[in-house]
């Protein structure tokens, strides 16, 4: 609380400096910051066909493979979950291996807002495997017979 | 929208796929990311990249927001774990000397989550309470908080205003401020904690 609570707004020194920091933190946002924040919006309408799988686990966050040291080797793994249905990652300089569990037959795509990155084919037992590309906003999609699958957005 | 809406409103007008309910939760809380992602040492692509990720995910999560009075400790922890998750993943691969660990060397004055919440949204309720007022006396204020600072001289050339009345106006608006609906609603809802010091 204590560098919070110092403020007193019935100081009109103490308001002005208040007041300008809350001018300057807006303007420190990049222009382009906005826009992208606001055409986030966009891809609304078509996430609602789609039954979103939650990241679970980012291996890049968990502070107890920090300590074994884990997260220095050049592999990240994330989970993503919905209900019974997950899909694991595993993210190498030059790879991305997956799999779906329980197996699916399905065709995985990685996407960004704009564009589709990669695209593979499960095997019997739900895995697939693409090139992984530089960097961006990402997330994997496929289909089964039933419903369209999204995974949460994750940085590469 | 009102001059105050709340976080309920926009979530759920948001939800059932309200633009304009949207921008104002981006007007509301951009600011907050980049004061977030302000404590890491971020390119300013990483930045961009932290911040497009953190609205992508709130699009899709929109439906699961219980009580949006959360949303602005969900957009700051999205925020900082995102920032934190491309600041390890640089200096894994940038690490000249073995002995420093950068995970704990790279932030150590960090400030935590709640006082990064706390701080941000009495300045987002300031950024609205000065949105409130009338042009002239916006005008004003936000000339005299310019950065670079703008001198009395030229604010008085510029807003036809004596000189020696700036300052005596500048108190009478600041009194105006006070008594926006934005002020007066944070003021009443944090009455328990004293934020606003009143």
């Amino acid at each position: 609380m204590n560098v919070v609570a110092k403020f007193d707004d019935r100081n009109d020194d103490d308001l002005m400096a208040e007041l300008s920091a809350a001018v300057a933190e807006e303007q420190l946002v990049p222009a382009d910051a906005v826009d992208d924040a606001r055409g986030a919006f966009q891809l609304r309408a078509v996430d609602q066909e789609f039954a979103l799988l939650a990241m679970l686990y980012d291996s890049l966050l968990d502070q107890e493979a920090l300590v074994r040291g884990a997260s220095r080797a050049s592999v990240r793994t994330l989970t993503f979950q919905r209900g019974e249905l997950s899909l694991e990652i595993e993210v190498t300089d030059d790879s991305i291996v997956g799999q779906v569990i329980p197996q699916q037959a399905a065709h995985v795509t990685l996407t960004t807002r704009q564009a589709t990155l990669g695209s593979a084919d499960t095997d019997e037992w739900g895995t697939f495997m693409m090139p992984r590309p530089a960097v961006g906003s990402v997330r994997l999609i496929w289909s089964t017979a039933s419903e369209k699958l999204v995974t949460d957005w994750f940085s590469l | 929208m009102s001059d105050v809406t709340t976080n309920t409103e926009l979530v759920n007008a948001a939800a059932r796929g309200d633009q304009g309910a949207w921008d104002l939760i981006v007007k509301r809380y951009l600011p907050l990311v980049y004061s977030v992602i302000g404590n890491f040492r971020l390119s300013r692509s990483d930045a961009q990249d932290v911040n497009q990720t953190v609205w992508l995910r709130l699009v899709e999560h929109l439906d699961d927001i219980r009580d949006p009075r959360a949303l602005p400790g969900w957009i700051a922890v999205t925020t900082r774990n995102e920032a934190l998750h491309l600041l390890r993943k640089r200096t894994r691969t940038v690490q000249f000397d073995p002995m420093s660990n950068p995970m704990f060397d790279d932030h150590p004055q960090s400030p935590s989550i709640d006082e990064d919440l706390l701080r941000s949204e009495r300045r987002q309720v300031l950024r609205e309470a000065l949105a409130e007022l009338p042009q002239k006396q916006r005008e004003l204020l936000l000339l005299l908080v310019a950065d670079p600072p703008v001198s009395y001289r030229e604010i008085s050339k510029r807003l036809r205003i004596p000189l020696g009345s700036i300052g005596p106006t500048r108190a009478r608006y600041l009194e105006r401020l006070r008594a926006t609906s934005a002020l007066k609603v944070f003021l009443a809802s944090d009455a328990d904690t004293n934020q606003f010091g009143a």
